[in-house]
């Protein structure tokens, strides 16, 4: 795909030079049920995991993201993260 | 991270909030997640109701299968919301939408419907007592001398001595004092 500048730079520098809508990041998380503590694994799509998991200001993130949400792949893996039960609930 | 009104505001356009809804009960979390250790502050309430806006606005549709409960407990929430001025009108879509007046909580119920009765010069809540008024016939109040409790006219004649809602009660919800 084609990304322009900031964002080819800032995606570069946070996630890597290799930009696939189909690739899912792996965010392990620590949950409580009924059985004890336990960690979850979250397939996460791109535009999540950097809304989640990145660090940087809010309003690059976002600003990031709607950027990558303008490529209908990125919007179609976004709207199944979204489907994902185990992972909605962290939304 | 939805509770996030500026990552909400952002996505919003990509997020089909029905789906979403099922089974985390996203409007009811907006209301009642927790900020703080404090009650609920107008920032707060006003942050609540801005999430609620954006769901509704969406086309949000509820869910066959919501639970009955919630429906109530949410646009209660709403209606007590003293510091947001357009909480009828939100109230009004959420119960356009299927979105219930009252709960199984009786007390809670009594409390609302006298809220609401304070409330009538709103037009929009006036529009909201018009649409409920059997089950403002069913609020029953607890008042000294009364065994099986109250109704709201009797409530407001004997309690709190307003004849202008007693008047009010009898000719829009078509209740009077008890004989």
């Amino acid at each position: 795909m084609n990304l322009t500048e900031p964002y080819k730079t800032w995606l570069s520098q946070h996630i890597g030079t290799m930009i696939d809508p189909n690739l899912r990041y792996v965010l392990r998380v620590d949950v409580t049920t009924s059985q004890g503590k336990t960690t979850l694994d979250l397939g996460l799509d791109l535009t999540w995991f950097i809304l989640i998991q990145i660090e940087d200001e809010d309003t690059k993130k976002l600003e990031i993201v709607l950027e990558l949400l303008k490529v209908p792949q990125f919007v179609a893996q976004f709207k199944a993260t979204l489907l994902i039960p185990e992972t909605k609930r962290f939304f | 991270m939805l509770y996030n009104y500026y990552f909400l505001d952002g996505l919003k356009s990509y997020i089909d909030f029905t789906v979403l809804n099922s089974p985390i009960d996203f409007i009811s979390q907006a209301l009642f997640i927790r900020r703080s250790k404090q009650s609920d502050t107008p920032e707060i309430e006003d942050s609540r109701i801005k999430i609620v806006k954006i769901v509704l606005d969406s086309g949000f549709v509820l869910p066959s299968d919501y639970p009955t409960n919630s429906v109530g407990f949410a646009v209660r929430k709403v209606l007590l919301m003293e510091s947001v001025a357009d909480r009828f009108q939100v109230a009004k879509h959420m119960l356009d939408i299927g979105f219930q007046l009252f709960t199984n909580n009786p007390e809670n119920n009594s409390e609302l419907a006298v809220q609401l009765i304070n409330n009538r010069t709103d037009a929009t809540c006036l529009e909201i007592i018009k649409n409920n008024i059997a089950a403002f016939k069913e609020i029953r109040l607890s008042v000294a001398g009364s065994t099986n409790g109250s109704n709201l006219a009797d409530y407001f004649y004997w309690v709190k001595e307003d004849m202008l809602a007693v008047n009010f009660i009898r000719e829009t919800i078509g209740l009077d004092i008890s004989p």
